[in-house]
């Protein structure tokens, strides 16, 4: 048994009704091979990226069950054939999947309101954290001139300072990477450019944080 | 050599994966894959993005995955 995750888009203007019949369409297809699943996970409607079939939405939603793994081909065939089916990508994410999480696996209808994607913002929180650090540094050392006694919450920041040198020495490495940098300007007006972007993104972050 | 001098315009970039373990790189999240692409909807390579190569690889099949299911442009369309 194998872990997988299907993604179906739905046609956006599917009647509700029928859109159930779908859904219900495929788990049987799922159960009928001998697929347990553990979760259905509906976005609800959604824009597109990009059209599809003169589409600007489509109905999101997301199986995940573990399942041998002649079940894709025959899913995936009936995605093909069925009607008011947009787009479909099946994922494995498990290879192999034991007995004892199988029997664990329970399956858990999420709709549409409480699905929306309500996990995980932290991301870029260490990062920011560091630059922050970063920039208070800086910050004290233009306030420090007038006070001219080094006292020991200076030689502290003074160690952070010297720590700071070797994680961004490695010289040869860095040297070729400019070289190569410098080689292929052409795509770095717009490669750059999309870093400010980014750049620019972090910035209100770091306010926070201060 | 020059390190002094590089350090003022250049900073040097660190994984955002590594750095932070519980980032998840997931093609379904198509937030945090979004800065990893240029406006144009290519993908950023690694010596800009700073990504280690592992976490590139993912981050690219990532990318790719979300683009099939419309999470992400393939390209930006014209007017």
């Amino acid at each position: 048994m194998r872990l997988y995750e299907t993604g179906v888009i739905f046609h956006p203007e599917l009647p509700e009704d029928r859109l159930k019949e779908l859904i219900e369409r495929i788990e049987g297809e799922i159960e009928k091979g001998d697929g347990k699943i553990a979760e259905i996970n509906q976005w609800g409607l959604k824009k597109l990226a990009y059209r599809i079939q003169q589409q600007q939405n489509g109905y999101y939603t997301f199986f995940k069950y573990a399942a041998p793994s002649s079940i894709v081909n025959q899913l995936e065939y009936q995605l093909r054939v069925l009607e008011g089916v947009l787009r479909f990508l099946t994922i494995k994410l498990e290879q192999e999947i034991d007995e004892q999480d199988l029997d664990s696996i329970q399956k858990v209808h999420k709709k549409p309101e409480a699905a929306r994607e309500p996990e995980k913002k932290e991301e870029p929180k260490e990062e920011v954290k560091e630059e922050a650090k970063e920039v208070t540094g800086e910050a004290a050392e233009v306030e420090e001139p007038p006070v001219e006694e080094p006292s020991g919450d200076e030689a502290a920041r003074e160690e952070v300072e010297v720590e700071e040198p070797p994680a961004e020495k490695p010289s040869g490495e860095e040297e070729t990477r400019e070289e190569v940098k410098e080689d292929t300007s052409i795509s770095e007006e717009e490669t750059s450019s999309a870093e400010k972007t980014k750049d620019e993104e972090e910035e209100p972050k770091k306010e926070e944080e201060q | 050599m020059s390190n002094g001098k590089r350090r003022s315009y250049q900073r040097r970039k660190v994984c955002r994966f590594c750095a932070d373990k519980n980032a998840v790189i997931d093609y379904k999240d198509a937030k945090l894959l979004r800065n990893f692409i240029t406006e144009r909807g290519k993908i950023i390579p690694r010596r800009i993005s700073g990504n280690c190569a592992r976490h590139q690889r993912r981050l690219t099949t990532a990318i790719k995955r979300a683009r099939i299911l419309a999470l992400l442009p393939f390209t930006v369309q014209h007017k």
